[in-house]
């Protein structure tokens, strides 16, 4: 899958990727209980959380499952 | 899905009074640490316990009970993404909800309006300080009607005059509603 660079996603991209980039190395449920109320719409993290993939992509980070985890959001942890 | 029996649990175990609260929830994350916040935060952190599937369904989150016990009382079904809207929404109305059975409304007690206590009755016991058997027995009389002390007796004012006789003085005192000690009454 051809991931869209930086410029192109933007906020999604800079917002949701950086604050779940440390979660196959530093697994953080309080980061998962964040992302589940943005999408809801009951915090504001400075970026939006879309569709629920972004938290299923999230979880899979967690459990150390980044192939996954990249492939249900726009990050791209698995390359890098 | 978030049933009744869900929402109850969530009142019960990650609320205040058991009532939905915006503050003041203890709740644990996944790794074991220590939180405070809200109903919702709880109920978000249970999605993800759920999301991530066991073991971590089985971990303390609230009040000593995990995502297994939440779903147990959610008739089985799931906590669903979404319904974290519904519990914050059900968290923020006026008044939040509340486990079946609790009123939400905070219960005023009605402070009790203390009885005056006859002036007459402390001049009575300061005027026959200490107390004697004699005493006692004119209490009963006064009781019974067979004599006049000016002031209406009552058994309480009587076990009081026995406290004073025993010099439980504090026992009397509750009693009669005086301020009597060893060196007499006081009478305002």
């Amino acid at each position: 899958m051809v991931k869209l660079d930086e410029k192109t996603i933007g906020k999604v991209h800079t917002g949701f990727c950086s604050f779940v980039q440390d979660l196959p190395s530093q697994p953080s449920s309080e980061k998962l209980k964040d992302l589940v109320l943005a999408f809801n719409g009951v915090k504001d993290l400075g970026f939006d959380v879309p569709t629920k993939d972004y938290i299923k992509g999230a979880v899979e980070y967690y459990k150390g499952n980044v192939r996954k985890g990249d492939e249900l959001t726009p990050c791209d942890f698995g390359d890098s | 899905m978030l049933t009744d029996g869900g929402k109850d649990w969530l009142a019960r175990n990650a609320g205040v009074s058991n009532c939905f609260a915006s503050s003041g929830v203890s709740y644990k994350d996944l790794e074991g640490n220590w939180h405070t916040g809200s109903t919702t935060d709880v109920a978000a952190m249970l999605v993800v316990a759920g999301l991530l599937g066991y073991p971590y369904t089985t971990k303390e989150i609230v009040n000593g009970k995990s995502y297994d016990d939440f779903k147990s009382a959610n008739d089985d079904y799931d906590l669903d993404i979404e319904d974290v809207a519904t519990v914050y929404d059900l968290q923020e109305a006026t008044p939040p909800y509340c486990a079946a059975g609790v009123t939400p409304t905070p219960t005023v007690t009605p402070t009790p309006t203390p009885t005056p206590v006859p002036e007459e009755k402390c001049e009575w016991f300061s005027e026959h300080w200490p107390i004697m058997t004699a005493d006692i027995m004119d209490l009963v009389k006064a009781y019974l009607k067979e004599i006049t002390l000016g002031w209406k007796v009552s058994v309480a004012d009587i076990m009081g005059a026995v406290s004073y006789y025993l010099k439980q003085y504090d026992s009397g005192n509750s009693l009669t509603g005086c301020s009597c000690s060893s060196e007499g009454c006081v009478v305002e």
